[in-house]
């Protein structure tokens, strides 16, 4: 990795079109890159419109299975069969006809779709602030870290052993019965250990990049640690940084709805991934249409950003140098 | 050789870690805004007096942290809130039985298959066995196990009503938690041990094997079994987390009476000296793994072994 | 065998094209090499990097990537191994023929002991069974030199130095007995002394068991002690082909001049050396005439247009340069070949053939 970085040091966007133009030829990463899009759009979309608000609770519509028009015969329409009894739900509920549901409503009556969007949002959301968090801290331990002398070095890196020997399930558990859950709070008990694979990757890269010559030269130049951090490390390091960051987004993903799925995370009525499968499992083995949707939607997120992760490190690392 | 040193030295920052968890948990833990008292409105003051002095709740708290470390190293954990009078350590020496089953259970089949598929996945590189082992490998690595649990409850335990839907009497109704929680190690095995044996298969010794006549299966089975399965050894640590953190779900979807179900009902009643002891359990055991995971690796591998002898 | 004057014939090559198709284009490895090997006969196959040797000898052991085309005949015996099944070439390989190659200490299986890696093709090709193989591993470890077999067949190879676990190789190698071993550079890793020993080995070996050999290096100067024969290949074609005496003190090929001319040791000072400028052809290039043209300072005209065949010397000895062409103008060769070919007419005072124009 750092071999192409070196190489192309004079013409930054050839390596960055380099590895884009690899990972364009990778038909599962990019089309994973397309799945994300689209979740991150529609996520998005919901701050504005949803089909229902995922809020309202319709006592006279509860339990509905989904229907959207035109898709019927997919199965979408709206008839399910609880206890050897076949019914047209909507029908029975009185529901007006041009009222569709189309993944159906929950034993409140609030319609699912609508959860999901905003539930795909907050997950997201949560995902995101811990990456963010995780990329900071673990970019500036690494990079004080690794420019650092010796001692300072050191002593920084022990405390990353002792904090690395601690399981993450156990900190964010610990955390979270502390702590009130909330959006926030979670982000935050997930950096706690989050932030050290990034640490150690970026103070590796600063070893690697601290005794080349260009870094050497501008050192003659005067030039400042901070200065050489920001201005040749931090760069020289994108590609690392990037695949480290969309390994971690799954992760942060998966902790969120993890937790909200036992109890720990977001409480309902807050809609996350986690809480819908919460509150969908509950009545899974006869309503799974409730959970199935939200574990879909779970999945095909974790595959997309697995896959594409895997896309970009070999894109950006095609030699498999930085493997581990 | 240098071994010895590094053991050592790998026990020191061990104790020192499970220092810092003991000591964070407990302080954490009594930092706890919620009250352990599950119908805390009904008592009376002079219960809930009653109540603190046995559990030592209304001593100084330095006091109490001494008198758990104390009790920590005599194997006396405390006593949960939420059973009265049971010893926590009663409380899970009962589940740990389950929790190691379905553990070792899960590991085993988990990483088995994954060797196979890893193998075969390699020997047929570019096939569409090896597409179809890689969408295997990217599922179990992505979807959660509690997903997949759920997923195999419905389906194999409601619908086709061919194993038993939850709980944990004989070995059938063991098949559903292990295969949901053996999803990851299986993936994450088949992945590991795929990229290693295609690097085996283009090896100088692969080559100079086949110029003697071995097939590609045979080298695969002969000689990339040995070198891929050897470091998958290091990844036993990762996989130990991710069992723990499966386990808890796992083991609550299908109700095994495991140390994962316990904690959550435990962190869902505030039922602090039940969760301190699991959490101090899940860090020693992460510590003790990754421990012996690298001496072991050390130890086994032939190119950092420095003595002699042959296995067979 | 190694008596008789005329052996039978264990290797034929004739006319051996391999084509790699890669996505940049398709690469003419070989262009149609042809030689013979007699039973218990070395011949050296010296050429630089790039050359075709290497891919030579893979494709007569049916090892080459999927994405090879290989054209012509290699006759092992009279079996044709051609296009021959994988199943069939499974069997003759270790059996009948086999290989040695370059880097001794990746050769080796890390994980497994040396004695179970010389077992395997034992046991594999039924010439030992479980029982007796122990033995057998004793004696192989023990014939190529190992001491204490006994003990350090239960050792795994990073406990061998390079020129044991090349010895081990060998050893893995000879297990079956084969007719015919191709070894691949099995010298250029290891430092000079240990050279030696594992040269002297191999001709050991070869003469014990009659096993013709095909040694591939891109040292000219290894070659002298144990080739029986010389063929020097430039740009997928064997360019000079004769008996090691032919080809070192009477060569005619211009390229055989500049590797000779570059070996060190042959009392000339560095500036005398004669190096041949330029580079080969790269795997795409496209080839007009004779590839060695543009590297040719004695290049004339027709080297540019059309590629030479190979020109009888003798009837041993064969080159494929235009200056052997009848009409070819007389050059003088550089002086330090000049003063080999005087050498050779002392030691061939009838000067046979030697019809160069």
């Amino acid at each position: 990795m750092s071999a192409t970085a070196l190489t192309d040091l004079g013409k930054p966007s050839g390596y960055w079109a380099d590895s884009w133009a690899r990972l364009k030829r990778k038909r599962a990463a990019m089309m994973s890159l397309g799945v994300i899009i689209f979740f991150i759009a529609v996520s998005l979309l919901s701050l504005w419109f949803t089909p229902h608000n995922p809020n309202a609770q319709t006592i006279t519509h509860i339990n509905l299975p989904p229907r959207i028009p035109g898709l019927g015969w997919l199965g979408f329409d709206g008839v399910s069969t609880i206890a050897g009894v076949t019914q047209d739900r909507y029908a029975a509920a009185g529901v007006p006809a041009d009222v569709n549901y189309w993944l159906g409503t929950d034993g409140l009556g609030r319609d699912l779709l609508s959860r999901l969007l905003v539930g795909i949002r907050v997950s997201l959301s949560i995902a995101g602030l811990a990456t963010v968090l995780d990329l900071s801290v673990g970019i500036i331990y690494g990079l004080v870290s690794g420019l650092n002398k010796q001692r300072v070095d050191t002593v920084l890196q022990r405390f990353i052993e002792v904090l690395a020997g601690i399981p993450t399930l156990v900190v964010l558990v610990l955390l979270l019965t502390v702590l009130s859950p909330g959006l926030f709070t979670i982000a935050v008990a997930m950096v706690i250990t989050g932030w050290i694979p990034m640490a150690r990757l970026v103070r590796a890269q600063a070893l690697r990049f601290r005794d080349q010559e260009f870094i050497v030269a501008a050192q003659a130049l005067g030039a400042s640690r901070t200065w050489l951090a920001l201005r040749h490390v931090l760069p020289n390091s994108m590609g690392v940084i990037v695949v480290q960051t969309m390994f971690s987004i799954p992760s942060a993903i998966f902790f969120e709805a993890f937790l909200s799925f036992i109890g720990l995370g977001l409480r309902p009525p807050m809609a996350s991934l986690g809480t819908l499968l919460n509150e969908g499992f509950q009545t899974f083995t006869f309503l799974p249409f409730q959970m199935l949707a939200p574990m879909v939607a779970l999945s095909v997120l974790m595959v997309a950003f697995n896959l594409l992760a895997d896309g970009l490190r070999d894109a950006f690392d095609p030699k498999g140098v930085g493997r581990i | 050789m240098g071994l010895a040193k590094y053991a050592l030295r790998r026990v020191v920052f061990m104790v020192v870690t499970m220092w810092v968890i003991i000591t964070a948990t407990f302080f954490l833990m009594h930092l706890l805004p919620g009250s352990p008292y599950v119908n805390l409105q009904k008592l009376t003051p002079e219960q809930l007096e009653i109540l603190n002095t046995r559990y030592g709740l209304n001593r100084p708290i330095l006091e109490q942290y001494l008198l758990y470390f104390a009790n920590l190293l005599t194997g006396d954990l405390g006593t949960s809130f939420q059973f009265k009078n049971q010893p926590v350590t009663t409380l899970l020496a009962g589940r740990v039985g389950a929790s190691v089953q379905l553990g070792v259970q899960a590991l085993l089949v988990g990483t088995s298959a994954g060797i196979v598929v890893g193998v075969i996945a390699a020997v047929k590189r570019h096939t569409p066995v090896d597409s179809g082992a890689t969408i295997v490998a990217v599922l179990g690595r992505s979807v959660p196990s509690f997903i997949l649990a759920a997923l195999l409850q419905l389906v194999v335990a409601v619908n086709l009503r061919l194993l038993p839907i939850a709980g944990w009497r004989d070995f059938s109704s063991t098949i559903l938690p292990t295969l949901a929680l053996a999803m990851a190690p299986l993936a994450d095995s088949a992945r590991f041990v795929r990229t290693e044996m295609v690097e085996v298969l283009e090896s100088d010794y692969a080559e100079l094997a086949r110029a003697n006549g071995l097939s590609t299966q045979q080298i695969a089975w002969r000689h990339g079994v040995r070198n891929s399965v050897i470091p998958l050894i290091t990844l036993l640590g990762p996989m130990t987390v991710n069992l723990l953190t499966g386990s808890l779900v796992v083991e609550n979807i299908f109700a095994v009476p495991g140390i994962g179900e316990q904690f959550v009902k435990s962190v869902l009643n505030n039922d602090y000296p039940t969760i301190m002891a699991v959490t101090i359990l899940y860090s020693g055991l992460f510590l003790l793994v990754t421990f012996a995971v690298d001496v072991l690796y050390s130890i086994i591998d032939p190119r950092i072994r420095l003595s002699g002898g042959g296995r067979r | 065998m190694s008596g008789q004057s005329e052996a039978e014939t264990v290797l034929s090559v004739a006319d051996l094209r391999v084509d790699f198709t890669t996505q940049a284009g398709v690469v003419h490895a070989v262009r149609g090499i042809s030689f013979d090997l007699a039973a218990g006969e070395v011949l050296a196959v010296v050429g630089e990097s790039g050359s075709g040797k290497s891919v030579s000898a893979r494709a007569a052991l049916g090892l080459l990537p999927g994405n090879a085309t290989v054209d012509g005949s290699i006759l092992l015996g009279t079996e044709q191994l051609v296009g021959l099944s994988e199943q069939r070439l499974r069997r003759i390989r270790g059996n009948d023929i086999t290989m040695v190659f370059q880097d001794p200490m990746t050769c080796l299986d890390p994980t497994m002991s040396v004695g179970n890696q010389i077992a395997e093709p034992l046991l594999l090709h039924k010439v030992a069974t479980r029982r007796d193989v122990s033995a057998s591993v004793v004696e192989l470890l023990t014939r190529v030199g190992i001491e204490n077999p006994e003990r350090r067949r239960k050792q795994y190879p990073h406990m061998f130095s390079g020129g044991q676990r090349q010895r081990i190789a060998i050893a893995i190698a000879i297990a079956c007995r084969p007719r015919v071993l191709l070894a691949d550079e099995p010298t250029t890793a290891l430092d000079v002394r240990v050279q030696a020993q594992i040269l002297s080995l191999l001709g050991e070996l070869r003469r014990e068991n009659a096993m013709a050999m095909v040694f591939i290096t891109h040292d000219l100067g290894v070659v002298a002690g144990i080739a029986d024969r010389v063929a020097v290949m430039y740009a997928g074609r064997i360019v000079e082909i004769g008996t090691t005496d032919e080809v070192f003190y009477h060569p005619q090929h211009p390229y055989t001049w500049g590797l000779l001319g570059s070996l060190p040791g042959s009392g000339q000072t560095a500036a005398q050396l004669y190096a041949i400028p330029g580079a080969p052809p790269g795997p795409y290039a496209q080839i007009h005439g004779d590839a060695f043209a543009p590297r040719n300072p004695y290049a004339q005209r027709i080297d540019w247009e059309q590629e030479p065949p190979l020109f009888p010397v003798s009837a041993t000895h064969y080159a494929a340069t235009w200056l052997l062409a009848p009409d070819a103008p007389t050059v003088n060769p550089p002086p330090e070949i000049a003063k080999r070919w005087r050498k050779y007419a002392e030691f061939t005072p009838l000067g046979t053939k030697v019809d160069v124009s």
